[in-house]
């Protein structure tokens, strides 16, 4: 494969190089192309401290958008049906190999913390559809409600252009943490999960928003 | 990003595939990989720099003149903290057939 642009090859058998710098991907830091087991990018991204995993007041959390997406089952599952619980969103795919890593701690959050409110759904961004999911959740033993999402979804989070990214939901359907977008640490969602779960449960007459759009990239959405 | 052999099924692999055109792509080579470890998985991925390269066949009916084969390259790229949506781009190879 010839270099994009370049004069023509004599035919001969073609050799060409493929400088992965160049590829237009995302507009991401070059860093991330890289697969490194350690990194500096690696310690700043998504790198929240104790002090900033402080939930928001609840005078300054935005609304989750509202969405109705469909299970394995074509069960439609609508996020504003579950106000009273608290939700952990979580845009996934089954070719996310750090979203692979953070699912066994969805399964055991899931099974510790279900009968005190807490909701774990899946969004999955597979373009193959449930002919990849079905087998993947089945295999990693997947005990918690998974959908699948679509680019419209994606927009109303802010553009979901990475996975995974996971928000988390107060009972009262608000946006409580700024989002996780890549791997965080497992003690990171459970902190915000066990605040939002020790939360009085407040009277609010905001209720789910339909189809509201979150301003910007999902990071910025909550600066 | 994934090599064109990753380890896992669900993976997804680089991968360049030719249109139909006035060359015929016999083979693709690609290059070696490299496993590295994320978490407790090894993948296989392709890093920094890499050379495709594809043995094409003109037909006895191919004209000598220059021509453009076309294809697409299939890839998805993650780090170890996160994972970009799979990409497609279109390549195009201007050749002279001789």
């Amino acid at each position: 494969m010839g270099d994009l642009g370049s004069a023509p090859q004599r035919y001969t058998g073609v050799r060409g190089t493929l400088d992965l710098r160049r590829l237009r991907l995302f507009a991401f830091p070059l860093c991330l192309l890289t697969l490194l087991a350690t990194s500096a990018c690696n310690k700043t991204s998504n790198a929240r401290t104790e002090a900033q995993a402080q939930s928001k007041p609840t005078g300054e959390r935005k609304p989750a958008p509202d969405f109705t997406l469909q299970d394995a089952n074509g069960t439609s599952l609508k996020l504003s049906d579950l106000r009273g619980k608290v939700v952990v969103l979580n845009f996934w795919a089954t070719w996310c190999g750090p979203c692979a890593l953070e699912i066994p701690w969805f399964i055991e959050f899931e099974q510790q913390y279900k009968s005190k409110g807490l909701e774990i759904v899946g969004i999955s961004m597979d373009e193959d559809g449930w002919k990849a999911i079905k087998p993947y959740v089945a295999a990693k033993k997947v005990n918690y409600r998974v959908v699948l999402g679509n680019d419209s979804v994606g927009q109303l989070y802010g553009g979901v252009d990475s996975l995974p990214t996971t928000f988390i939901i107060d009972r009262q359907g608000r946006l409580a943490f700024p989002p996780h977008v890549g791997l965080p640490g497992k003690n990171e969602y459970l902190n915000e999960i066990q605040t939002l779960l020790d939360e009085k449960q407040q009277a609010d007459s905001r209720a789910f928003i339909p189809g509201t759009l979150l301003p910007g990239a999902a990071a910025a959405a909550h600066r | 990003m994934n090599s064109n052999k990753p380890r896992d099924e669900f993976l997804i692999p680089l991968q360049l595939t030719w249109s139909p055109g006035p060359l015929t792509a016999e083979s693709v080579s690609y290059p070696q990989s490299e496993d590295i470890k994320v978490g407790p998985d090894t993948l296989s991925v392709f890093t920094g720099k890499i050379v495709l390269v594809t043995k094409f066949r003109a037909g006895s009916e191919a004209s000598a003149l220059p021509a453009t084969v076309t294809g697409k390259l299939h890839y998805q790229a993650c780090n170890n903290q996160m994972c970009f949506r799979p990409v497609t781009v279109d390549v195009r190879l201007p050749v002279v057939i001789q």
